[in-house]
């Protein structure tokens, strides 16, 4: 198995789509430098394969996405969830990322072999290549990452909604202003409950709790 | 083993904090909106699953070698339950666990899944090494909260240094023993030595018949042999100093260059004893075979250098490792004026010592510098120890030099050899010696 090159620039690639978002919907300066910013600090944290880089990258991407929703225009419903979703998918790929690509001290001393037959013939094809364990990635990063960051969006943008439907009510008496209130706290808290267990299946994985 | 959050956990708590904050200071609650994400992220930490189940298991091939040969080492991780992301480190650590080589594993298992990886692993130098010990930890489905970290514990393996074959005719002056070995001894008996023609005698065997000179005098003559015997050798080595870095240390050339001193007198049926002079006296008395090669090897693996104000006392040295009329090799690089004082009492002890002086120059070579300073302290040093030998040398010892990258063999045939073998001058076997033949 051979290692996946394009992996590794796939945070770099998730923050370049974000960026390019978040400047599309608001070309000013105020959004642009902090977006430059991560840009940079996520190439960065790729060539180090380091996580800390792009840590500083996501707090710049969030600056970039504050700042665009602080523009006086108007903001979707599902905009902040869509922006918060690109950064934990971001984060997300930048962890794997920078637990794959750590580095091995004096490679040359051990190769290391998958095949135990490639190992002990030394002519072979993999006995050239002896790199391992690189394939599972993809499955990785799919297992840690698709069905959190579904279930989080959602639950994100049913709060977005449910505060923006709270907004378009317009309240103004403060009995029907508490009504509403409970009524989304209600609904609110019956949302992240069920979003949460359907996205923490592993909770029922627990037969003696 | 317990959890902690990993560093995308941290982001995420900074990341809600500072956007909820903003959101109440500017009053804008887009950014609540925004901070949103982070906390139901961080909600699913609460319903993460338990440290999954796995273990790691490490066999290694051979639990002795020798220095630059490769061991196989197999790991087999298997999984009792799912596990997301498995990061592991297999190390190669020394005997005092440092690591020297390590390679990471990163894995996603599922239930009852058993993977099992192969490492040929090259030993680099002689001595004690821990191979396959594994460091392992475990992340949880969202990446917020780590498992960790656990130690799977490897297997020992000892690395011989790697004797090479010498062939010296040594021009010895040890004191014969009374068992049959290679080295002729001045007494009359069976032997390959010839050493006399003389006339027959009644009873001496047919075999023995010159029959040239039988042929020419007309008269039956017989060959005269001397003895063949073995002798006791004790091979010194000193540790009270080590310069260099591993692979190729004064110290690993030094247990090199005994290996092969060893292994080239028990091949001829010698009894062969080594001292090792460090920090305390250490010693494996004289005894001859196979068994004592590897007691010698041993000890050699595990020679190091023992920082120490405390003079090794040698006159303690009980008499059957240092036998009367034994041939004593000392080792040394004569950094320390106590490996001086060790070698005249040795000769004062009657065992006429013959030295193997270990340059220490050529080994931090490559850390001088091209300035005036360094090139004064490293002619100052050359001097110095040139001012060492030619003392010990006026004490009457045999003191051979040796740069600890050149031929072995050549270098003892021209300090130590038999008459065919030495030579005044500088000769291409002393330039051999040196690094090179021109």
């Amino acid at each position: 198995m051979r290692k996946i090159d394009w992996l590794r620039w796939l945070p770099a690639f998730l923050c370049l789509l974000v960026v390019i978002c978040v400047v599309g919907i608001t070309p000013t300066v105020y959004v642009m430098i902090p977006a430059a910013a991560a840009l940079a600090l996520s190439l960065w944290g790729t060539v180090a394969a380091n996580f800390k880089p792009f840590g500083w990258s996501s707090a710049c991407v969030l600056t970039a996405c504050a700042l665009s929703l602080m523009e006086k225009r108007p903001v979707a419903w599902f905009e902040p969830a869509l922006m918060g979703l690109g950064v934990i998918c971001f984060l997300g790929a930048a962890q794997i990322n920078s637990v794959y690509q750590r580095k091995d001290v004096s490679p040359d001393l051990m190769e290391g072999f998958e095949d135990k037959a490639a190992c002990l013939e030394e002519n072979d094809a993999q006995a050239e290549q002896p790199l391992i364990d690189s394939a599972p990635a993809v499955r990785s990063a799919l297992a840690i990452g698709a069905q959190r960051a579904v279930a989080i969006v959602f639950a994100a943008m049913a709060f977005s909604y449910m505060f923006f439907a709270l907004a378009g009510v317009r309240a103004k008496q403060l009995e029907e202003g508490f009504f509403m209130m409970m009524l989304g706290t209600t609904v609110i808290g019956v949302s992240i409950y069920w979003l949460i267990r359907l996205a923490a299946p592993d909770a029922y994985k627990k037969p003696h709790r | 083993m317990g959890s902690r959050l990993t560093e995308k956990g941290y982001v995420y708590i900074v990341s809600f904090g500072a956007l909820v904050l903003a959101s109440i200071l500017l009053d804008r609650w887009e950014l609540l909106l925004l901070a949103s994400v982070f906390m139901f992220g961080l909600f699913a930490v609460a319903y993460e699953q338990d440290e999954p189940e796995y273990s790691i298991s490490v066999n290694v091939s051979h639990d002795r070698c020798f220095e630059g040969e490769q061991v196989l080492l197999e790991v087999s991780i298997s999984s009792g339950s799912d596990i997301p992301l498995l990061e592991a480190h297999i190390l190669l650590c020394d005997e005092e666990n440092h690591v020297i080589s390590s390679r990471q594993l990163s894995l996603s298992m599922r239930a009852g899944e058993i993977r099992n990886f192969t490492f040929r692993v090259n030993m680099p130098a002689r001595g004690m090494f821990y191979v396959g010990d594994t460091v392992s930890r475990s992340y949880t489905r969202s990446g917020l909260k780590s498992f960790g970290d656990r130690v799977w514990p490897g297997e020992a393996c000892l690395v011989y240094p790697r004797p090479e074959p010498i062939r010296v005719d040594w021009g010895l002056a040890a004191r014969s023993r009374q068992h049959v070995g290679e080295c002729p001894s001045r007494v009359p008996g069976e032997g390959l030595e010839i050493s006399d023609i003389r006339a027959a005698m009644p009873g001496d065997p047919v075999k023995r018949v010159n029959w040239r000179a039988t042929l020419r005098f007309g008269k039956l003559y017989v060959n005269d042999s001397t003895r063949d015997r073995n002798i006791d050798v004790v091979i010194v080595v000193d540790g009270l100093a080590d310069v260099g870095t591993s692979p190729s240390t004064y110290l690993d050339c030094a247990s090199r260059a005994a290996a092969s001193i060893a292994m080239g007198f028990l091949e001829n049926r010698d009894r062969v004893g080594i001292v090792r002079y460090a920090g305390a006296v250490d010693w494996a008395v004289p005894r001859p075979g196979r068994n004592q090669l590897y007691v010698i090897l041993d000890r050699l693996a595990r020679l190091y250098a023992v920082q120490s104000f405390v003079a090794p006392n040698m006159r303690l040295l009980p008499r059957s490792v240092l036998p009367p009329g034994s041939l004593v090799l000392v080792i040394t690089p004569l950094l320390d004026d106590r490996a001086i004082d060790m070698i005249v009492g040795l000769a004062a002890r009657g065992c006429n010592p013959m030295v193997l002086y270990v340059s220490p120059i050529p080994f931090i070579e490559d850390q001088l510098k091209d300035s005036a300073e360094d090139q004064l302290a490293k002619r100052w040093w050359g001097l110095d120890h040139k001012a060492k030998l030619k003392k010990l040398r006026a004490l009457g010892l045999q003191v051979a030099e040796w740069d600890g990258n050149g031929s072995l063999d050549a270098c003892l045939s021209h300090y130590f050899g038999g008459q065919g073998f030495r030579s005044a001058g500088r000769s291409p076997w002393q330039s051999a010696s040196r690094g090179g033949w021109a």
